[in-house]
């Protein structure tokens, strides 16, 4: 008894101060991410002003289901790594929104269970784990308490860099009411096709923009455009037919938001049929009323912005810097500009220039994106007679800088002298005609169309089928069209979003391996090339020998074997060389393990030792000192 | 108070390498940390910037290897009568607790300061997120300090120093490992998010895994700084209580 009456105030004072312990806790828990640090390169943990604005105005409770197979974690750790990632951002927004406006929640979809189903439904891509045996997800759906939804079939660690924009937009997209209308003209790309009734997107970008905006395609034969658009998309005309010219310019002057890609040489063309039809449409007497002109004779070319190409070239096939496919950095982007502020990388092909007018003080051209001053023009005519490898060598450094993309603001004058439907019977049906803008009209002109092409400006190789959130983007071009877009239908929420530095994903192995390859890279590369070059003449032979039904001769024949056998020796050399490469590697691991496991701790523990031995040498001696001298006292 | 702490500090940290303890704890360490870092966390697979792999099963590993810097700290005293001793001397009982821990965080901390030239080795391998090891060493340390203060803690309840560390490794092991979530399941109907709130702020990995990953925050610091303090705390009562 008296034991018990003695331990009980050590039994409250504990009781006590755990309840302090665990008020504390709460009470800094409570205060928020407001007291967190973000203590990583690139500042990776932290959401931009844009995020944190659109997650203020949430103006119903957001829930995000992450669908997330715990077996991933034990394939592949390094996407363990980006689910975690991943898992934490989405936390960021829940702490900075607040627990009550976002919820979280983690689902393993167990195969064949419940939860599975529920994913397959929501629209969650599988992949099949490395047995084949069953399914693994990482995605999620986030939705709101007034039913609208949205669905990331898969987080790919490749498009880190885009987590941020991409759950941003979808919050913003959730909060909002409906889509806007984006009106798209394109007469010579085949962005849409249509099949039992449905418009399927044919390019990527048309899916990314379709993700937030309704698009209604129009003809290039319309005298009107219809009054439900909120911007109008044209993309790169064929031919721009009188009435269609006629609807650009009472829709400009009504004040209507435009948009024109318009390519003095599209590549994207050429490739698919044929150089002399890569053109676009002369709208110069449309463009010269909104005061610029985009020559149709120049080309524009860049040797300080060119892209690194292989070309091939009479000495067989060599990396060249192509002036005309210009790779522009934050120097050459307007970083003043709402739509461009914080992109950093588009790339653009065989663009034109755009020439503003001197006198005009009703409009005011904004360049978005220029070159260099270093630039130069080719002639047109002449730049699509020549091959790559002409086109490269002919180009001559100049001393210009064109402006390649702009924002057209002001009131224009029509390049029409009267409704061109006058004297017809259909002329009532077209609203007046309009000699000047009654509304503020606003214009963006590109003066290239291949930079929405998804080849050109993102990793397609790993889309899992999903051209929104399984592009890895290696330019911006998907986020400056979609700016552009956002920009002039007032979406103001989500201009502010930057997509950062994708994480470095590459992994310690992987950099390792990088670097035993680039010992052998030129002997590698080099057998590679003339094995190429080889197989391509072998291949010719047959081919000739085919078509030409005649014997060879000796000296063909004996060139055929020579080659055929120098063929062998090569795949044997390259076979020999990713050997080594392999052997060099595994050696590489292996002496870095046992660096790190056997010999730094042996010789860090010897190194103590040796340490303390010498601290108590030294004692001893000082100790011995003391004594000797006492003694002698 | 200072100094006499400082004193006993030194003492107390100067006897770690009086016997082989040091020197095998040290090797121990060593080789576990890189043997984990290496095979249990896939050092090769991974990224590695922010030293993941390296971090990933530290407080398994000290959970196993702090309790044998503390099991002696108090329990010999006890077993060879001369606590008593101690504590009829003019030094605060604060003096002498900080003492002790600070002996055994500072070896703690010379444990981790030895991997530096696993750090050197891995900078030329990788590309370093340098502010998120820092943010992952700082967890480190603070999870040696909770170690510490419960191996101080359990040390001064035993004269028997093997069963000190037998009962350390265990709490220390329910500390880190235990999901609490079951525990606070009653009161999820009550309120979802103070129910939320208190399981993270009792889950010792997601504080611990806050850091590592380069979100540190005052919560975290609250959390192993005041569970420190607490420890440290009982510590002394008990010693206190015991006395009289």
């Amino acid at each position: 008894m008296t034991q018990h009456k003695k331990s009980l105030p050590l039994i409250i004072f504990i009781c006590l101060i755990l309840v302090i312990f665990l008020s504390l806790n709460i009470t800094v828990r409570l205060l928020g991410s407001s007291l967190k640090a973000d203590m990583t390169a690139n500042q990776r943990y932290s959401l931009s002003p844009a995020s944190q604005k659109i997650l203020s105005s949430l103006t119903s409770p957001v829930q995000i289901k992450l669908y997330l197979s715990n077996s991933w974690a034990q394939e592949n750790p390094a996407y363990a790594n980006y689910a975690q990632f991943v898992t934490r951002y989405l936390r960021k927004y829940q702490q900075i929104a607040g627990a009550d406006k976002i919820k979280i929640e983690i689902i393993d979809p167990k195969p064949f269970s419940a939860a599975e189903e529920d994913a397959k439904k929501a629209g969650l891509k599988a992949l099949p784990d490395l047995s084949g045996q069953s399914n693994l997800y990482f995605g999620a759906v986030i939705s709101n308490a007034l039913g609208k939804s949205a669905v990331i079939p898969n987080f790919i660690a490749a498009r880190s860099g885009y987590l941020e924009t991409d759950i941003s937009r979808i919050l913003a997209k959730l909060n909002t009411g409906s889509h806007k209308n984006v009106g798209l003209v394109s007469p010579q790309l085949p962005l849409i096709t249509h099949a039992y009734g449905q418009a399927i997107p044919n390019w990527a970008i048309v899916a990314q923009i379709q993700n937030d905006y309704n698009i209604i395609e129009l003809s290039d034969r319309i005298a009107q455009i219809p009054t439900n658009i909120d911007v109008l998309l044209v993309i790169n005309p064929g031919q721009l037919s009188p009435l269609f010219a006629y609807a650009l310019d009472q829709y400009v002057l009504r004040g209507g938001k435009l948009i024109v890609l318009s390519d003095i040489f599209s590549d994207k063309k050429a490739a698919d049929k044929g150089k002399l039809s890569a053109t676009s449409a002369n709208m110069n007497p449309l463009f010269q009323s909104w005061g610029f002109s985009i020559p149709q004779d120049k080309v524009v070319g860049d040797r300080t912005l060119g892209e690194m190409v292989t070309i091939t070239t009479p000495n067989g096939p060599q990396s060249k810097n192509f002036p005309y496919w210009l790779q522009l950095t934050s120097a050459q982007i307007n970083q003043n500009h709402p739509i461009t502020q914080g992109l950093s990388r588009i790339s653009l092909k065989s663009a034109g220039m755009i020439v503003p007018q001197k006198d005009n003080p009703q409009i005011k051209i904004t360049p978005l994106l220029t070159t260099t001053p270093h630039a130069n023009s080719v002639d047109k005519a002449l730049f699509q007679k020549q091959n790559q490898s002409e086109q490269e060598n002919k180009f001559a450094e100049g001393n210009e800088q064109y402006i390649l993309a702009a924002e057209i603001d002001g009131k224009f004058s029509s390049a029409f002298s009267k409704n061109i439907l006058d004297g017809t019977p259909s002329a009532q049906k077209l609203p007046p005609y309009l000699p000047y803008s009654i509304a503020q009209g606003k214009i963006i002109i590109v003066s290239d169309s291949d930079f929405i092409v998804a080849e050109n400006w993102a990793d397609t190789g790993a889309t899992l089928n999903n051209p929104v959130y399984g592009l890895a983007p290696v330019y911006d071009n998907g986020a400056f069209l979609l700016r552009l877009l956002d920009y002039l239908t007032g979406k103001e929420e989500v201009l502010g979003l930057h997509n950062t530095e994708p994480l470095n994903i590459k992994t310690v192995g992987e950099n390792i391996y990088t670097h035993t390859f680039n010992k052998y890279a030129d002997a590698y590369s080099q057998a590679q090339a003339e094995l190429n070059q080889r197989q391509l003449l072998a291949q010719n032979y047959a081919k000739a020998t085919q078509q030409a039904f005649t014997p060879l001769t000796a000296q063909q024949i004996k060139e055929l074997e020579t080659n055929k056998q120098r063929i062998s020796d090569l795949q044997q050399e390259i076979n020999k060389i990713a050997y080594q490469i392999k052997e060099e590697n595994t050696q590489e691991l292996s002496r870095i393990t046992d660096y790190n496991i056997i010999y730094i701790p042996v010789l860090t523990v010897l190194v103590i030792l040796l340490i303390y031995l010498i601290i108590k040498k030294r004692a001893q001696k000082r100790i011995g000192g003391i004594a000797n001298e006492l003694h002698s006292n | 108070m200072l100094n006499d702490s400082y004193t006993i500090l030194k003492k107390e940290f100067g006897s770690y390498f009086r016997t082989p303890t040091a020197y095998i704890i040290i090797g121990v360490y060593l080789v576990i940390s890189m043997f984990s870092t290496f095979y249990s966390a896939y050092f090769f697979m991974n990224n590695n910037s922010g030293l993941g792999s390296f971090f990933s099963y530290q407080p398994e590993i000290l959970v196993i290897l702090i309790p044998a810097l503390t099991m002696k700290l108090w329990a010999d005293e006890r077993r060879s009568g001369t606590l008593e001793f101690i504590l009829t001397q003019p030094i605060s009982y604060n003096a002498i607790i900080l003492g002790k821990f600070g002996a055994a965080v500072l070896f703690g901390i010379l444990l981790l300061a030895l991997t530096g030239p696993f750090v050197i080795y891995v900078s030329f391998l990788t590309e370093l997120d340098w502010q998120n090891i820092v943010s992952g060493y700082l967890a480190t340390i603070l999870t040696i300090m909770v170690l510490t203060s419960i191996g101080c803690l359990i040390s001064s309840f035993n004269s028997n120093a093997v069963l000190a560390y037998l009962f350390s490794v265990f709490v220390g092991w329910l500390l880190i490992s235990l999901n609490y979530d079951f525990m606070l399941a009653p009161l999820f109907p009550l309120s979802e998010n103070v129910t939320y709130l208190l399981s993270q702020s009792l889950n010792f990995y997601a504080n611990y895994l806050d850091m590592t990953q380069g979100e540190p925050g005052l919560d975290n610091l609250t959390y192993f700084l005041s569970l420190t303090i607490l420890i440290l705390w009982i510590n002394r009562v008990t010693i206190e209580y015991k006395k009289q």
